[in-house]
């Protein structure tokens, strides 16, 4: 049974061009929901920390002593690695 | 200048047909400025009325495990528009809402057709964190956050937009507004500001709701018009 979308509150049946292009859609929207969620999880932490500072971190310029930032900071290195 | 008041009864009118009035009905009226009876319509009163700012019906969209909800019949009759998302559920769990325009020959979904904005509010049992995503070259404008709308009881999504520009506007169609979202099981609640943008001139005379993968379970998508005069 073809899909229907509604256009000014009738129930019009998709076509088999329009059916294609959905089912593209619907596949590449499912493999980006683990995507979509790491991109709130890290969007999240950037709240704490922003990613110029994360960088400075890494590449040795700033030195964090253990504590909140710190927490951060880990926090996010983890995420990075959990990146999809 | 003296004043006779006379005393008359009511005639008894509890046995009158009942009628809805309509525009064209005649009522008599006393005019105590010249102290003559007059007539009128009921559409005298209504003019009386001051227009403006009355938001009208464009058209309505209600989802049944629908894949999108369009409205059409945009014109450049307003300058503003009103878009209402309400009570939208997606049947796919953490589905991403998605905005397009269109004109007379469908809805455009190029890839690099539209840019977006969400910046907002996630709140988590933890703290009341601001996050934001954008995409200036997309085939959609973004309406939900990055972790889409939930499908368990009582998720969902809802959002009160506004297009900017008539459809023979000079600037750019492009909504802005503010979004809900809920999906505790995965993020807790969201809300945002939304912008977005239809890259190129277009004669728009409509706009489309979808999620970016499965069917919208419910919801209403419902357009206005809102005059200025």
């Amino acid at each position: 049974m073809p899909r229907t979308r509604n256009e000014n509150g009738i129930d019009i049946p998709l076509t088999a061009e329009e059916e294609a292009a959905r089912d593209i859609e619907d596949d590449a929207g499912i493999a980006a929901l683990p995507m979509n969620k790491w991109k709130s999880d890290i969007s999240r932490l950037d709240d704490g920390m922003p990613r110029w500072f994360e960088d400075a971190v890494t590449d040795g310029s700033v030195v964090l002593k253990p504590g909140r930032v710190k927490d951060n900071y880990d926090s996010k290195v983890v995420l990075r690695g959990e990146k999809p | 200048m003296s004043t006779t008041k006379v005393q008359g009864d009511m005639i008894d009118v509890d046995a009158a047909t009942v009628a809805v009035v309509a525009v064209g009905d005649k009522f008599n009226f006393l005019d105590i400025t010249d102290s003559l009876v007059k007539e009128d319509t009921v559409q005298g009163i209504v003019d009386l009325v001051p227009a403006g700012g009355a938001w009208n019906l464009i058209g309505t969209s209600v989802a049944s495990s629908s894949a999108s909800l369009t409205i059409t019949g945009l014109n450049s009759t307003y300058d503003t528009y009103a878009v209402a998302l309400a009570d939208i559920v997606p049947a796919t769990d953490t589905a991403l809402g998605w905005i397009r325009f269109g004109d007379s020959s469908g809805i455009d979904t190029g890839a690099a057709d539209y840019g977006w904005g969400h910046y907002g509010g996630l709140v988590d049992n933890t703290t009341a964190g601001f996050v934001g995503s954008e995409d200036n070259s997309d085939a959609q404008i973004l309406c939900t956050h990055t972790t889409g709308a939930g499908s368990a009881a009582g998720e969902g999504f809802g959002a009160m937009l506004y297009l900017t520009s008539p459809s023979d506007g000079t600037t750019l169609s492009m909504i802005t507004g503010t979004t809900a979202t809920a999906n505790p099981t995965v993020a807790d609640f969201y809300n945002g500001q939304l912008f977005g943008v239809r890259r190129n001139v277009i004669t728009m005379d409509r706009i489309l709701f979808q999620f970016s993968t499965g069917n919208i379970a419910s919801g209403r998508m419902t357009v206005w018009g809102i005059a200025h005069a």
